[in-house]
This record gives structure tokens, sequence and C-alpha cells, in this order.
């Protein structure tokens, strides 16, 4: 079983008589008005029993020989004793299989985060300008920011539905600040060329 | 060629459906932005760190416990609201019609941002809780996405557990 629920102010173990109440409680420790509900899951036991030793009729676990198996890795198929059997979501998958697919992250249950290229590329676009980098580095940012979202178009996969109308900005961002600085640069230019005596020269 | 072992990436991407999201001041502020999703057989909350976005799944047969407190966040929020709106009143001391017009800008701004305040209802702090972590979802901490969370994924959670016990029992 689980240790039990906990007030989210002060993180202290709330009393089992408060659980499930229809009205707020004052938690004992913070007196914060507090109110929790509680399901089934929280009587389950956390900890895996310790594997039962096989005989030699029976087939062994993979990686503890000794150990008798209990399940089936989901993914790879191999014997698990109850401590190697890790439950993730529905699936009873071995540590290796794990390791494998938060690595390959080909499989959307699997990655816990995802790279946003359409904000790099906001980013490479905005900073430069509230820096006042721009007028120096404007056309190398808003070629590199370009380049991003070229790239990102079709790498970037969030889990969750996500629109492609950043891109279009920063597309569109990077192509004005890319125009807009050659322009600049070529106004100073010709100021210069222009008007030489007003710079000095 | 057809299992779902090689299918493409686009056709195993999991459906997700939106069930909370934090206030948009929160897509000013690196980090404060994030998501509840509601999947098959899990929530997902999806943070937003500027460059990246971390997902966290809660399964349905794990949740342990909801827990959530009242807070006074939201009488602070309006309070500072409130007086910012006070203070957009001193334009019109000016005496000049640019003056009145950005007053009333301002005006408008904060007594938009009190009004929404109060709309939204009080604050709460909400943990999930299973039995690997404990989390705090910021999506739902008003009350009225509180009382909408807990409707939707209260019933949800109860089914999933219960179907687990009665596989259990068999």
């Amino acid at each position: 079983m689980s240790a039990g629920a906990f007030c989210p102010i002060c993180h202290r173990l709330l009393a089992a008589s408060q659980w499930n109440l229809p009205d707020f409680t004052a938690c004992p420790n913070c007196q914060a008005p507090t109110r929790t509900l509680v399901f089934p899951a929280i009587a389950r036991a956390t900890s895996p029993a310790r594997p039962a030793l096989r005989n030699e009729t029976e087939a062994g676990c993979f990686f503890h020989d000794h150990s008798r198996a209990e399940n089936v890795c989901a993914s790879c198929g191999r014997f698990l004793c109850s401590l190697c059997t890790l439950t993730f979501g529905t699936q009873k998958l071995c540590p290796d299989c794990i390791y494998r697919k938060r690595r390959q992250a080909s499989e959307p249950l699997f990655r816990d985060q995802t790279i946003l290229f359409d904000n790099i590329a906001l980013l490479l676009l905005v900073i430069p300008v509230l820096c006042l980098v721009y007028i120096c580095l404007g056309l190398i940012f808003s070629a590199f920011a370009l380049a991003i979202v070229i790239i990102g178009w079709r790498r970037q996969r969030p889990l969750v539905p996500r629109s492609n109308y950043r891109f279009v900005v920063a597309a569109g961002l990077s192509l004005i600040e890319g125009v807009g600085w050659i322009a600049l640069v070529w106004l100073i230019v010709w100021l210069i060329q222009s008007h030489p005596t007003d710079f000095g020269l | 060629m057809s299992g779902p072992a090689f299918a493409k990436p686009e056709t195993r991407q999991a459906q997700y459906r939106k069930i909370a999201a934090t206030g948009w001041i929160s897509r000013l502020l690196p980090g404060a932005r994030s998501t509840i999703y509601l999947g098959e057989d899990h929530l997902l909350h999806a943070k937003q760190i500027m460059l990246f976005e971390k997902y966290r799944r809660f399964y349905f047969s794990d949740i342990e416990a909801i827990s959530f407190s009242k807070s006074n966040r939201w009488i602070w929020l309006s309070v500072v609201w409130g007086f910012l709106l006070f203070c957009s009143l001193f334009w019109y001391l000016g005496h000049q019609t640019w003056c009145y017009v950005v007053g009333a800008l301002f005006c408008l701004v904060f007594g938009s941002l009190l009004l929404s305040n109060l709309i939204a209802g009080r604050t709460y702090v909400v943990n999930i809780q299973t039995a690997a972590q404990i989390r705090r979802l910021r999506p739902v901490e008003r009350e009225n996405q509180l009382i909408k969370f807990q409707q939707t994924v209260v019933p949800i959670i109860m089914q999933a557990q219960q179907a687990n016990t009665s596989e259990a029992a068999v």
C-alpha cells in the first residue's frame, strides 16, 4: 500500500479520515482547507514481491536464471520474473526494451519530450532585434532561422496537436528580416558614398 | 508488412483531446505554460519550457489521489490588477486628449484583467498522485476548470480502476 495522500500546500501526509469527504477540511499541519479524492489504486502494493525461485521444470527469468518466469515482455518476448517486469501503461516490458524505446523515441508512448523547432526559429528572429545584434548579424540570424524552419517542418513531432502557423510566421519574419538587413546595409553604403564628407571621409 | 510494428510513425500517433490549459498570460512566461490532454488510457501533462515540451503521463489505473487546497492567489491578483487600474486613472489628471486616450487604454487592459480574474473564480493548488510521482496541475487551478476536470476525469479513473479490480478478482 502507498504511504497515503499528501497536502498540496505543505506536502505532509493527510489522515485517512480526510479522504473522500464532500467538503474541505483543514490540513493537520498547515491548516489549509484541503480536499482529497482517493482512488482504489492507493491500496495496491507498490513494491514487487521477492521473485519466487524456479524448479527444474519451470522457465527461468532471462535476467535472473534462478527466478521463476512470471511474465513475457510485450516487446521482445523475453521471460521475466516479478522483479524484472515493468508495467508501462497497459504493457509489461523488460528494462532493456524500455531503455531502448525511450532512446529511439519511435513510439509516442515512450517519448517524454520534444524539441519545438518553431519556437527556436522565432527566438532566433526576435532576440537579435531586442538585443540590437540585428544590425551586425541580422542576415546570419535570419538565414539560420529559415534553415531551422525548413528542417523543423518535417522533424518536429509533438505528441499533442500543434498548429504550423508558427513556422509560417517564422519563415515570413526571417525573409522580412533578411531583406530588411540587406536594404539597411545598402542604404548605409549609399549614404556613405553619396555624402562622404558627412561621415568624415 | 501491414502489421502494427511496420506502421508509419504518423499512423501510430497517439490521439489526445485537450481538456485544460493555463491562461494566455502564461504564454509570455517561459516554463509557465502547461496543458492537460486526455488520452485513451492516461492523462498527459504537457509543459512547455521555451524550446522544449516535456510530457508526463498519468495512467488512469495508477492514479492514487487528486488533492486540492484553497489558495489566496486570486485575491492577491485582484489586488494587483485593481491597484494598477487605480493607477491608470491618474492619466486623466493630464487634461489632454492623448492622456485620456492612454488612460482609457490602460484602464481597459487592467480592468479586463481584473474582470477576467474575478470571472475565472477562486484559485486552488491541485496535485495528482501516483505511486511514482506527485505533480502539480496548474491548468486546473481555477474553480471552473477544476470542477470540469473532476467531472471529466474522476468517472474515467473510477471505471479504469474498478475494471482492474474485477480483472484481478477473476
